[in-house]
Parts: C-alpha cells; structure tokens; sequence
C-alpha cells in the first residue's frame, strides 16, 4: 500500500473516532451538566426557560438531541460559549491560535534543549555531563507545574522589576494599550506572526515578552521526558552492531555519530515530539491558568469550573481532532524516516 | 618461518575489563576476559580461534581491530607494533584490517542501503576512482549483482545479507579480515555457501583470516591452524590437521568429541564436561581448566602448566604433557 493510501484510510477511520467521542462526550455532558445553564440565568421568566427548552429540543429523546447536536457540529452551528463571550466557532478561532503560538515556541524550546542535552548524555555516558543532564531531566520531570509557573513569575517579573531591571509580563497574551496603538488585522489568528507580517514589530516582541515565561514552563516537563528518551534511545542504537561495524571500518566519529547513531536514535524521538506537541495544543491547562494566556486550556478550564457544556464538547472534539491528526503525522513521519515500515 | 611472512603476531595479549562499584564508581576488580593469547598469522592463511562462550575469543577480535585496547601484550601487524595507534593512522590500520560479526541483520544501519553504506566507507578512506564501479564490482565479487545495491538490509536474505557484509569489508580492499562466528546465524545451507565464498575469496585475493568461532566443522572446513582458548588463555594451538588427529589438552579432546560424525552408527565417546568456566573476575594462577578437567593431577591444582611444543608447530599449555 502507498503511503497516500494509508493516510486516506487513517483520515477515514479519524471520521468514525471523532464520531465516537462525540458521543461519549454528549452523554457525559448532558447527563452530568446542566445543558440550559448556558442559556438562562436567575433573572429568566419562567415561560421563557420552557422557550428555550423547546428552541434547543432539550425535551426531545437523548438520542434525537444527540442528531441535533451532530447536525449542527457539522453545519459549524456550535452554539454559544458563556465563558468565551461568544459564539463557540469564533472562540475557538480566536483561542486556539494563541495555543498554538505557545505551543510551537514551547516545542521549539524543549526539542533544543531536550535533544542536545540527551546526546550529550548518551555520548559521555556516565560521565559528570551525563550525570548533570540526568539530574536536570529528573527535576524537570519532578517539579510541579504550578510551582514553577509561579516561581518564574516571581523571579522574572517581581523580583527583576522591584531591583529596577528589564522584567517580563507575567500575565495576559499581549498588551492592550499597545495593542489598541499599534492595531493588528487578524489573518492568522496567530498575533505574534500576523503582526511580523503585517511588519509591525512594536507588538512581535511585546507578543514574545509575554510567550517566554509560559513557554519555558510548558515546555520544561517536556525537556526532561525528551531528554531521557533521547539519552536510552541513542545509548541502545550506540550499543548496535552497525555501530561497532562503522568503527571497525574505520569512519569518522562524526559521521558515525551523526549519521548512523543520531538517525536512527531520533525515531522514537520523533513519536514522543508528535505525543508532546498533540498535548500542548490541546491547551496547557495548569500553565495557561497561571499565565491567565487566552488559550484552549484557559478557556476549557474555564468551562469546567462554570460548567459550560457547550463549550467543553466543542473543547473535546477539536481535542480529539488535533490527537488524531498529530498521530496521522507522526505515522506519515515514520514511514518516512525507516525504511522498514510499510503500510 | 621468517618474520616477512606473519602477517599478525599476538604476544602476550591481555584484556581486563574494569568492574566498578561503590558511590564513587571506583574500580573494584576486573574481568579477566583475555589473559594470554600468543599466536602468530601468517600472510594468506587462516587461523581459527576456538572456545566456548566467555573465552575470551571474541574481545581478542576486537582488540586486533582496536575497538578495545589491550591491557597488556602487544600486537604486531605486518612487523608493526600498533597497540598505540591514534587517530588517522588508526582509521587506515582499521581500514587493512575488517570485521565481520556474526549477526548480518544488526551489522547494518536498518535505514541505509547497500549503495549508501559501501560506497560511504570507501568515501571515508578516499578511495580513489569511480566508487560506484568498484561497489558493483564487489557487489559482483561476493555473488551478489548491482540491482542489490539498491536494497535495503530488510529486503535481502540471511545469506545475501551475510554477502552484503563481506562486500562492505572487501570494499576497502583489506589485508586481513576478521571472522567473528560468520556463520552462526545462518541456516546450515547457506552457511556452506558462505564459507565457500570465503574460501574462494582467499585463493582469488589473497586475504588472511583470524576465524573465531565455537563451530569445529567449520574451523575443520576452511583454517588451516587452530588455536584453542580457555577462559582467557590459550591451551593448544597446532595446525588444524594435526588437532584434530592428535590433540593433546583435554579441553580440546572435550570440545572434539562433541562434533557429530557424519557416519551412522559410527561408536562416539563424548566427553562431557561437569560445571562451568570458572569465575572470571577471579585472576587464573593455577590452570584455568583444572576444575573441570577430567584428568585433573595434584599438580594441576598447585602451579599455572608450562608451555610445551609437542612437536613442530604444536603447542599445549598441560602438566598432562610435562
């Protein structure tokens, strides 16, 4: 089978995934929450709420709701988002893309450092540098999200600015008097690069100032798994064969490293880069709360605590779409990189 | 025997694996994986080295390669000491010297084809001319033909992968090359067919082999001297001929004795050995064998035996022969 084939029968199978955790979704949400909470308030009369109900065919059979509710998730009729203050396709259109501004800086960070850090492990393995990377990696993999946000913020933005240095922004995606000064057109809805384009500078590094601090702690966990995936990868391709093979002839260390070690070591690397990057862009939760960055974990965590099941079903289905597409990708990636694998 | 004609000299060669341990991670012991290997090589002939798992026979393979280095001993490659190699000099010793493992499927980079990983070997030493000629006609050399270059190690047979691997080594147009257990993982027909291709290979160029390996019909079918280790040291080494007609040690009569004879009803007196080699991180002062040995004297016990040359070219290291 071609590798275009597969990828036609993966988008095809994505069909019946996403159809599946639509449904789990929908019960969950319309059995355990409220579905009129999003619609009425204290203050709405009485005759008005059973409108509603009637409008929103909530009196209906749960599985007539559930057609209704998968006709207009087709037709992009999501409803509307209380915790967004808009409707939900424009929500999402507008807080998904902050997501995955942070999410590419945030990958980009952890691949530099993961990557580099963990061949250097493998490489002088059990050497003081292997040890250092490990102890790194293992208080990045140990150290609460939470605590780290935090801590930076304090650092970066408290302590720098009370002793009068350059200091970061600790919360929020841009700032507003800036932005309002130096307006930006939404093209992609990706600030950061649409005012780069747009060439105006002033608000690419006030967008950047306040991506660092949220990017570094996203993707700080991350380095740690990546680094120690990176070190035992690459320590069991070093161990291979081909490797002592390649030396008996003779190579170049260089050569051996880069070209038959690094190859062949990144291949589980690059699944676990797919893995992590499908994650992050389902919207850090923890991180974006901290940071209060308007991205998809902002806004879905927001939706649990007020119990927006609109919002939460719209969350877990674009969710499920961006996991499956990422894994799609990293299968494509694959077949690419080994010979070995055919579909 | 003049000295031109040796193409590999072992004296003396130890290799000492470092144990560690503790916090620290400080040298406790070591394995005392080679303590006395001392065989010569001569030019176009090839000696076989034969034991059980944990002689020794292999890391003597990779320290002639210098894939470890020796911690005692030295080793003369055409008259040459090269234990102190560095650097260039090294990668051109590696170059005249090549290895073939025993298990082809992981001798090759998975995601290489056979075009990239020869013809990148033969880029590295600089080999002159039109690479992609010489790598057909090696291709060619070993029965193997040009559209294999074009595979990937996945796509080929045991055997032509086998091929494949000699291919690589033969690439760099070696003097030497070493044969660590060549065919073991592959089925008995191809293995004969390896072996011939090895063989016609040595009349057609000239090349030396150390062959390692626990197999005696192979050793019996292509070395012309063999040399038996035991836990890191040679015991016997003759002519292949003669050890098999008259060896002396009794690890040799034990490990001959276990070769099947193609004869039905043929009587076969096996000799079976009881336990196992002994300790390896223990220094051998008194013969290494004499735990198991059949015809173990009070001696045995006492003092590491002497070397003695039974007859010309035939060497044991056996109170027995004392």
């Amino acid at each position: 089978m071609k590798i275009y084939e597969y990828a036609i029968r993966r988008i095809f199978l994505l069909i019946f995934v996403i159809f599946g955790v639509t449904i789990i979704t929908f019960i969950f949400t319309r059995v355990l929450l409220n579905p009129l909470a999003a619609y009425i308030t204290d203050k709405t009369p009485p005759d008005a709420v059973i409108a509603i109900i009637q409008a929103h065919g909530f009196d209906r059979p749960i599985y007539e709701q559930y057609f209704i509710y998968l006709k207009d998730l087709v037709t992009l009729d999501w409803g509307w988002s209380n915790v967004g203050h808009m409707a939900l396709t424009d929500a999402i259109r507008t807080f998904f893309p902050a997501t995955v501004e942070l999410t590419i800086l945030a990958i980009i960070i952890t691949v530099l450092i993961g990557v580099p850090l963990g061949i250097i492990s493998a490489l002088k393995n059990n050497k003081w540098q292997d040890h250092a990377s490990r102890i790194f990696s293992l208080v990045g993999i140990s150290i609460p999200v939470f605590w780290l946000g935090l801590s930076l913020q304090y650092a970066f933005t408290y302590w720098t600015r009370s002793i009068g240095l350059p200091f970061l922004p600790s919360t929020g995606r841009v700032d507003p008097l800036l932005l309002i000064q130096n307006p930006v057109q939404g093209w992609t809805g990706m600030l950061m690069l649409d005012s780069f384009l747009q060439g105006n500078f002033v608000i690419t590094l006030d967008v950047f100032k306040h991506l660092i601090l949220p990017a570094i702690t996203l993707a700080f966990l991350n380095v740690g798994i990546l680094t120690r995936l990176t070190r035992s990868s690459m320590l069991e391709v070093i161990r291979q064969d081909y490797i002592t093979m390649a030396k008996a002839y003779g190579l170049p260390r260089r050569v051996i490293i880069y070209k038959y070690a690094l190859k062949n070591a990144m291949i589980p690397v690059i699944t676990s880069v797919g893995l992590i990057f499908g994650g992050m862009l389902g919207g850090a939760i923890i991180t974006e709360s901290i940071f209060s960055y308007p991205g998809m974990g902002w806004l879905s965590y927001r939706a649990i605590v007020f119990n927006d099941s609109n919002t939460i079903l719209a969350y877990v289905v674009v969710v499920a779409i961006i996991f499956v597409s990422v894994n799609l990708l990293v299968d494509i990636i694959y077949a690419w990189l080994d010979p070995r694998i055919k579909y | 025997m003049s000295d031109s004609d040796i193409a590999l000299r072992l004296e003396g060669l130890q290799k000492w694996f470092p144990i560690t341990g503790g916090l620290l991670q400080k040298t406790v012991g070591y394995v005392y994986a080679v303590d006395d290997a001392t065989f010569d090589i001569k030019k176009g002939e090839t000696v076989a080295l034969v034991g059980e798992s944990g002689s020794g026979k292999s890391t003597v393979g990779l320290v002639i390669n210098q894939l470890e280095r020796a911690t005692g001993g030295r080793i003369f490659y055409n008259g040459k000491e090269i234990s102190n190699l560095k650097g260039k000099d090294l990668n051109a010793y590696r170059s005249k010297i090549q290895m073939v493992f025993q298990d082809p499927q992981a001798s090759m980079d998975p995601r290489m084809r056979l075009k990239d990983a020869i013809i990148e070997v033969m880029k590295a030493h600089r080999i002159e001319g039109d690479v992609y000629k010489k790598a057909v006609e090696i291709m060619e050399r070993v029965g193997l033909s040009e559209e294999h270059l074009y595979r990937y190690p996945h796509e080929l047979s045991g055997g032509q992968r086998q091929r494949a691997v000699i291919a690589r080594a033969l690439s760099l147009n070696p003097e030497f090359i070493i044969l660590d257990e060549p065919t073991a993982s592959l089925d008995v027909s191809v293995q004969a067919q390896v072996l011939e291709l090895l063989r016609e290979l040595q009349r057609k160029y000239g090349y030396t082999y150390l062959l390692i390996t626990h197999n005696l019909a192979v050793v019996r079918y292509i070395s012309s001297r063999t040399v038996v280790m035991y836990r890191g040291f040679w015991v016997e080494k003759s002519t292949t001929k003669r050890l098999f007609k008259s060896a002396a040690h009794p690890y040799t009569l034990a490990l001959l004795s276990s070769v099947p004879i193609p004869e039905p009803g043929a009587v076969k007196r096996d000799i079976i050995l009881q336990g196992e080699p002994s300790n390896p991180t223990k220094r051998a002062t008194l013969c290494p064998f004499a735990e198991r040995c059949p015809l173990i004297m009070p001696i045995c016990k006492e003092k590491m035996p002497p070397i003695r040359e039974l007859e010309q070219d035939h060497f044991v290291r056996c109170w027995l022969e004392h």
